[in-house]
This record gives C-alpha cells, sequence and structure tokens, in this order.
C-alpha cells in the first residue's frame, strides 16, 4: 500500500459516515414527500410538486414511504445501520423490478437508476456498517 | 442483573458483523461495478447514442467533455484500474454537475419526471465515488490483481512518483 493510498484510507470511516448520512438523507426526504407531502408536494398531473400527501395505508406508496421514514431516518444517526440498510436494499430492489423494470429495459431510460444506485449502496452499508460518526459506533464503545 | 443477557447480545452482535465484514469484497465489488458500470453508460449515452438517446458532437462545451470523463473513468472504475484516482475525479465532476446544471432548477433534488431539479443521481454519484476514493477498489480489481506482481523483490524503497503511485 502506497503512502497516499494509507492516507486515503484513513479518512474511510468518516467518508463512509458522510455517505451513509447522505443516502439517509435523501431517501428520507422522499419518504416525507409520500407521507406528508413535505417539503414539496406529490407530483401532479401538470408535472409540479404540489399533489396531496398519498392516501395512509394505501398500497405500495405509503407502506413505501413508511419504509423508507424508519430505514431513511436510522441510517441518517446510524443507528442499527446494517439492518435498516438491508431493509433499504430490499426495498429498492423490489421497487425496481415492480415500478421501473416494466417501462424498459435500460435502468436510465426507464427512471430507475436511482433506485439500483440506492439498492447497492445501501447493499454495501450492511456488510461495511455505519462507519465512524454512527450511534452504532458509540454504542459500542460504551 | 441484565450483564449476561448484554454480553449475550454483544456476543451475537459482534459476530454478526464479523460474519458480515468477511462478505466485504463481493458487497464492495458488486457496488464498485454497479456504479461504475451506469456511470459508463451515462456517458456511452451522450458521446455514441447508446445504448439510447441523442449524440453530442464531438468537442461540445461541457456536455461532450463530461461524456469523455464518464466514459474513460466509468470504465477504469467497472474494471478496478486506478481506482481512487479516477472516483476522485468523478466525484468532483458530479459536485460540479449538481451545482452546475440542476441547483439552478430548484433547491429539491428529486427526479425531473417528479419536477424536482433533477440532480438526485448526480449527488448519489457524488458521494459514491467520493467513498471508493478513500475505501479503495477491494480484492477483486486490476488494482489488486496489480498489487500481487513480484514486482516487490526488484523495487527499492525508493518513493513513488507520477502515475506509479496510484498503482496500488
Amino acid at each position: 500500500m502506497t503512502k497516499l493510498e494509507a492516507k486515503l484510507t484513513s479518512f474511510s470511516p468518516f467518508v463512509l459516515s458522510l455517505f451513509r448520512v447522505v443516502f439517509g438523507l435523501l431517501l428520507t426526504v422522499h419518504a416525507a414527500q409520500k407521507l406528508f407531502a413535505w417539503p414539496v408536494g406529490t407530483p401532479t398531473q401538470a408535472g409540479t410538486l404540489t399533489g396531496p400527501a398519498v392516501p395512509i395505508g394505501s398500497w405500495p406508496f405509503w407502506w413505501a414511504g413508511l419504509i423508507e421514514l424508519v430505514v431513511g431516518v436510522l441510517l441518517l444517526i446510524g443507528l442499527v445501520t446494517r439492518l435498516a440498510a438491508f431493509v433499504g436494499s430490499g426495498e429498492m430492489a423490489f421497487a425496481y423490478f415492480t415500478q421501473h423494470q416494466p417501462k424498459a429495459l435500460w435502468p436510465i431510460e426507464n427512471g430507475g437508476e436511482l433506485a439500483v444506485l440506492n439498492c447497492f449502496g445501501f447493499f454495501l452499508l450492511v456488510f461495511v456498517g455505519g462507519g465512524a460518526l454512527a450511534l452504532d459506533a458509540m454504542r459500542a464503545k460504551s | 442483573m441484565c450483564d449476561a443477557s448484554t454480553s449475550y447480545r454483544h456476543n451475537v452482535t459482534t459476530n454478526l458483523d464479523t460474519r458480515l465484514a468477511r462478505l466485504y469484497t463481493p458487497a464492495l465489488t458488486a457496488f464498485r461495478m454497479v456504479f461504475g458500470l451506469l456511470f459508463f453508460f451515462r456517458g456511452t449515452m451522450k458521446m455514441f447514442g447508446f445504448p439510447f438517446g441523442t449524440t453530442i458532437p464531438v468537442g461540445t462545451w461541457p456536455l461532450w467533455w463530461a461524456s469523455l470523463l464518464e466514459v474513460v473513468l466509468g470504465a477504469l472504475i467497472t474494471i478496478g484500474l486506478f481506482t481512487r484516482i479516477a472516483a476522485f475525479i468523478v466525484s468532483g465532476e458530479m459536485a460540479v454537475a449538481y451545482f452546475w446544471m440542476h441547483f439552478p432548477k430548484g433547491f429539491w433534488p428529486y427526479p425531473d419526471a417528479m419536477g424536482g431539479n433533477g440532480g438526485e443521481v448526480a449527488i448519489l454519484y457524488c458521494f459514491g465515488f467520493l467513498l471508493l476514493a478513500t475505501i479503495g477498489a477491494g480484492a477483486v480489481s486490476v488494482d489488486a490483481r496489480r498489487r500481487v506482481r513480484p514486482v516487490a523483490a526488484t523495487r527499492t524503497t525508493a518513493p513513488r512518483r507520477g502515475f506509479s503511485r496510484f498503482r496500488r
């Protein structure tokens, strides 16, 4: 390992946490949009983000929103990271094959690129954990 | 009182963490290849109109140059060659793309089709590649193959210069 590589690797627990926070935050915001129509509403026919929240209990979007809220917040704070990431990764795979794959073959064409990136990003977190800046790391120390 | 159960739970968690950590290489490889390959296709879409999309005329600023970075560096990341430097450059490219192309359209990074600024994918690429730049390509990569070549016998301890410092 070169010196530069060793130096970069020493940053990785912190960059891993940054990565986890960003992915978790974006997932939380998607959940809040579905569940509470906040910070922006759901998409409307006119292509604006002013629609109402998804009706409680409706399948699959309200349930997707619920999973995204729980998983997103857990990832954001780094609590039970591996389990939360596993659930999130599975949800994204499910979303890809039910919502996006039927529309077109290529992930960029069918609008599922986001779901693929989230799926594999969370999948990595299952195995590497939440990094240095996480409640998991604090709990392990105490 | 709860010492026994706490320590039992601690052991179970630790063992699970250890077992998961052992599978880290396949997960990292899958992550690197998926991010690299999708990024590569973002480039070929602009450069060749493949697998679909409109070809950007050669030399157009900034989109053709962006596609050049995406094709070359996306391919390098996918096979895991010069992974760290390639990932660092495209992470920067995505940050520029976000603030230049997406951020002016609106604050919220929802997908274009949903009325947002369309920059969410750029954010995910940016931080995903930043992670790869610090964490490295993992054991299943060209970088790792180059590392096991028996060059150590002939190499002195002189510091590496130029590109060779990114070799491992």
